[in-house]
């Protein structure tokens, strides 16, 4: 880029940015920009998403009526499993960090790229390999474990193919554990001239703080589903009590890696909404210090919680004790992030642009989903509880009423960033409002039937339940169509959008300054950087249509 | 670039590295002598102490830690914290799952068959039954 | 994509430095997650050798310290000159970097040729878990073979990575020769040689844990 350091940016003229720089199916295949490596990741993530749409269709038709109509037993099982493999192991986890994080990252720190690029594409091709192989175990025979693979079930009992489908999610962990290394290596050593720590986008912290629980979390399922894999081969009892071995230690083991998950899912949606809420405040977030730290809290404390998932596994009471406290804990790093995002609307100029409501939309059903988090961390009422539907609307309001809002919230906002074009406005406030009132519809309903006893993962259910199923599968319906709209209007405004300049939102964050799309290597100059994030109090930039 | 550039290219001289080959290789020998005496259940702390110093002696002067930024030296022992929270909480969850009684109140036991009848008596319309680990 | 730097630096990169830093924190990262796969197996183990320590001690006792013990011992060669391999490559002086790798590969693959001869043993007195395993040792009336086969199961996987990491430590060493031949490294320049030796170190560091944890146990009785 120093090369072309001598001619001045000029306004109009068209100079190649990340998207022109090359053409051809190869240059996007064996490409090492970020940008466009987001980009891959943003196409097979949707992919895998409308897959295990499909899934969840299946679910909310066949729960539509009491009676198993739809499904046979064999194939209802088959059906919540790929859901839950699909969306958890190829959607949620790579979701925010491996698209947004990908193009943002570099962008945010005034770097070139990420530390290793190669290392970068080789996550994804890692990402679509493991996808794809699970896939194929989803189609042929299918996996009727559910997703969290519980032994002996699945080592011996379960007749599907899962010993496919332990790989393909084997291969997508390394995937995984590359993006977070990568990410890691990239936040400590390429910052720009002047990017101190506490100058960085809270995105960034929130970023950092999930590469963390990526590299520390992932290997230990990786070795799990290994035994597991090598117990079933071998029949040698590591986890089955029938050969010797012990159950709760692969429920021990899949947890410490799966309870930190939910944050790999969450916390960088938490970054999404400190950069949305006050861009669209127009104020300085409030408690840039303390939201900074509550992410690294949040990831170390994740890891110490685990065993709230095993309160009826048998595992040790006193365990279960110091487990339930911690949970519990993990609330006020949370609740401080929630509180700073409603402190800095407080009083600021609020738009109701798309990503801002979106990112409202995240406020009132993460509260929801985290203060039931609550709720389940007592034990007394985690044992009433513990297997219904009351859980599985939980986890929902946490993974999609939250983590996938903060995904549509970030898409929304650095859209125009990506591809220079603005979607249509008024079309995708129709769909946020939408994605909200049917989220709402789908798993409201599902904390009371299953606060009333509904059980899980079964798809006959006593007829005086089935109201709250209607109300769930029509909610569903609204979901789907609300989730379909950006697919139709965000290709739509690849060609037809309104050209916007490079910051449409007047927004702070280095990622504004360079052209929208940014060139090849981001910056005309490496830019060096003199002031604090969320400077909006200061007279602003002029706004670039 | 906040972090210190300070002794990436520190050089170690050479006798400090014949002097922890040495060492390695006596404590390999103490290693084997003292699992033939018997110190009862203090046999696998020793094993485990003179391991770990072996391992300590690696990290900082094979692999250079000791002259390293201190990020480096948060990194080395990132990962050994990590495997001792999930060797600590696992080991002490399944060491002391049967200290209550010999008669955990969520087996399937003549107690918690009590408590079915008890609910099954008040007509209790949720099928909360007694949980199979392996259908969570 | 033409750039002002020097053709070692990478684009992304401003300086050598820069480069050499993050290379040694990725290589750190890296290692973090494999404390983790191998912890993953510790925990297994710990959890079972409190649950079975009979028959822990009986599978140790079919182990072979001398071996073991003398594989320790090559392991902590290789490290050593492996360590003298980086500290040449830091003075820039190729022709001794060769030769301690060339020592180095020499230990490495002595490990691993023990190893295959206590595998082949292994097999030979049919202690492989599986629908052929057999245990008829000193404690054969103590302790119930499915136990003893589980401390097997564990002593294979255990060593099965481990030495899965050296087959791969090794060829990645002989690609690392070949680039020392080809003049590849200088004072300047050497970060795949230092990041090398962390790997080899710390599959070391590894063995140190296993040897007693494996062969050692039980044995004063
Ligand atoms: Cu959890």
């Amino acid at each position: 880029m120093e090369t072309t350091s001598s001619s001045l940016p000029l306004a109009d003229k068209p100079k190649p940015n990340y998207l022109t720089a090359s053409y051809g199916i190869k240059s996007w295949l064996l490409t090492l920009d970020h940008k466009r490596i987001g980009i891959l990741y943003i196409i097979t993530l949707t992919t895998f998403f409308m897959m295990g749409g499909v899934y969840a269709a299946l679910i909310r038709l066949e729960l539509l009526t009491p009676a198993g109509d739809l499904l046979s037993s064999e194939a209802y099982n088959r059906t919540f499993t790929g859901h839950g493999v699909l969306m958890v192991f190829f959607v949620l986890v790579p979701l925010i960090p491996a698209t947004m994080g990908n193009f943002l990252l570099p962008l945010m720190i005034g770097a070139r790229d990420v530390a290793f690029p190669r290392l970068n594409l080789l996550s994804w091709y890692l990402l679509v390999i493991g996808g794809l192989t699970a896939a194929s175990a989803l189609l042929t025979g299918g996996v009727d474990t559910g997703w969290t693979f519980y032994a002996p079930l699945s080592s011996r009992y379960a007749n599907g193919a899962v010993l496919v489908a332990i790989v393909g999610a084997f291969i997508a962990g390394f995937s995984s554990i590359l993006t977070g290394l990568n990410f890691v290596i990239t936040i400590h050593k390429m910052r720009a001239p002047g990017l101190t720590w506490f100058r960085l986008p809270l995105m960034v912290w929130a970023i950092y703080a999930t590469s963390l629980i990526q590299v520390l979390a992932t290997p230990v399922v990786a070795i799990t589903l290994t035994l597991l894999a090598l117990e079933r081969l071998f029949g040698v009892g590591i986890f089955d009590p029938a050969l010797g071995g012990d159950p709760i230690l692969f429920e021990h083991m899949f947890w410490f890696y799966s309870h930190p998950v939910v944050y790999i899912m969450i916390l960088p949606a938490f970054g999404v909404m400190s950069e949305v809420i006050s861009c669209f405040s127009k104020k300085a977030i409030f408690g840039y210090r303390i939201i900074a730290y509550s992410s690294l809290a949040i990831a170390a404390l994740g890891f110490i919680v685990w065993g709230h998932h095993m309160f009826v596994s048998g595992q040790s009471a006193y365990l279960g004790l110091v487990f339930s406290l911690l949970t519990m804990l993990i609330a006020v790093p949370t609740a401080i992030k929630i509180f700073g995002w409603l402190a800095t609307m407080w009083g600021g100029s609020v738009e109701l642009a798309t990503p801002m409501l979106y990112a409202m939309g995240f406020i009132g059903l993460f509260t929801i989903g985290g203060l039931t988090g609550l709720f389940l961390a007592a034990m007394g009422l985690d044992v009433h509880v513990h297997d219904t539907y009351f859980i599985v609307a939980h986890f929902h309001y946490v993974m999609v009423g939250s983590a996938i809002m903060g995904y549509m919230s970030a898409l929304h906002f650095w859209w125009p960033k990506m591809f220079g074009r603005m979607y249509p406005k008024t079309l995708a406030k129709v769909a946020a409002v939408l994605v909200f009132v049917g989220f709402n519809l789908t798993f409201f309903p599902q904390f009371v039937v299953g606060y009333l006893g509904m059980p899980r993962r079964y798809h006959f259910y006593p007829p005086e339940f089935q109201i709250y199923n209607v109300f769930s599968t029509a909610g569903a319906m609204v979901l789907g169509i609300a989730y379909l709209l950006p697919l139709l209007y965000f290709p739509y405004s690849l060609f037809k959008g309104e050209k916007v300049g490079a910051n449409p939102w007047g927004a702070k964050g280095l990622e504004w300054e360079t052209a929208s799309p940014p060139p090849t290597e981001n910056f005309e100059f490496t830019p060096v950087v003199t002031e604090e994030a969320y400077a909006y109090a200061k007279e602003g930039e002029p706004v670039v249509h | 670039m906040s972090e210190s550039h300070e002794a990436h290219h520190h050089i170690v001289p050479i006798p400090i590295y014949v002097a922890i080959f040495a060492t390695l290789l006596v404590l390999t020998g103490v290693t084997v002598w003292v699992a033939y005496l018997d110190f009862g259940a203090m046999n696998i702390v020793i094993a485990l102490a003179i391991a770990a110093f072996k391992a300590s002696l690696v990290v900082l002067y094979f692999m250079h830690v000791k002259y390293a930024s201190k990020l480096t030296q948060l990194a080395s022992v990132l990962g050994f914290v990590w495997l001792a929270i999930l060797l600590g909480m696992t080991s002490s969850g399944i060491f002391t799952r049967d200290w209550i009684g010999s008669d955990p109140g969520w087996a399937m036991q003549p107690l918690d068959a009590g408590a079915v009848h008890h609910d099954a008596a008040e007509g209790a319309e949720h099928g909360e039954e007694a949980e199979a680990p392996a259908e969570h | 994509m033409s750039t002002d730097h020097h053709s070692l630096v990478a684009h992304q990169f401003d300086d050598a430095e820069q480069q050499q830093e993050a290379a040694t924190l990725g290589m750190w990262a890296f290692l973090i997650t494999e404390i983790l796969f191998f912890g993953g197996l510790i925990l297994a183990y710990t959890i079972f050798r409190n649950k079975y320590p009979g028959a822990f001690q009986a599978g140790s006792h079919e182990l072979n310290v001398a071996l073991g013990g003398a594989n320790t011992a090559i392991l902590i060669f290789s490290s050593f000159t492996m360590a003298m391999a980086v500290h040449y490559a830091q003075l820039g002086k190729q022709k001794l970097v060769f030769w301690f790798m060339v020592g180095t590969l020499a230990f490495g693959s002595a490990f691993l040729g023990v190893k295959v001869y206590e595998y082949n043993d292994k097999i030979v007195h049919h202690h492989v878990p599986g629908p052929n395993f057999e245990y008829h040792g000193e404690f054969a009336n103590e302790v119930n073979p499915r136990n003893v086969e589980l401390f097997f199961f564990l002593y294979f996987a255990m060593t099965g990575v481990h030495a899965v990491h050296m087959i791969v430590g090794a060829g990645v060493l002989i690609w690392l020769m070949f680039k020392v031949r080809a003049g590849a490294f200088s004072q300047a320049y050497y970060a795949p040689v230092e990041m090398f030796g962390l790997y080899w170190h710390f599959v070391d560091i590894v063995w140190i844990f296993l040897y007693p944890l494996l062969y050692l146990i039980g044995r004063h009785t």
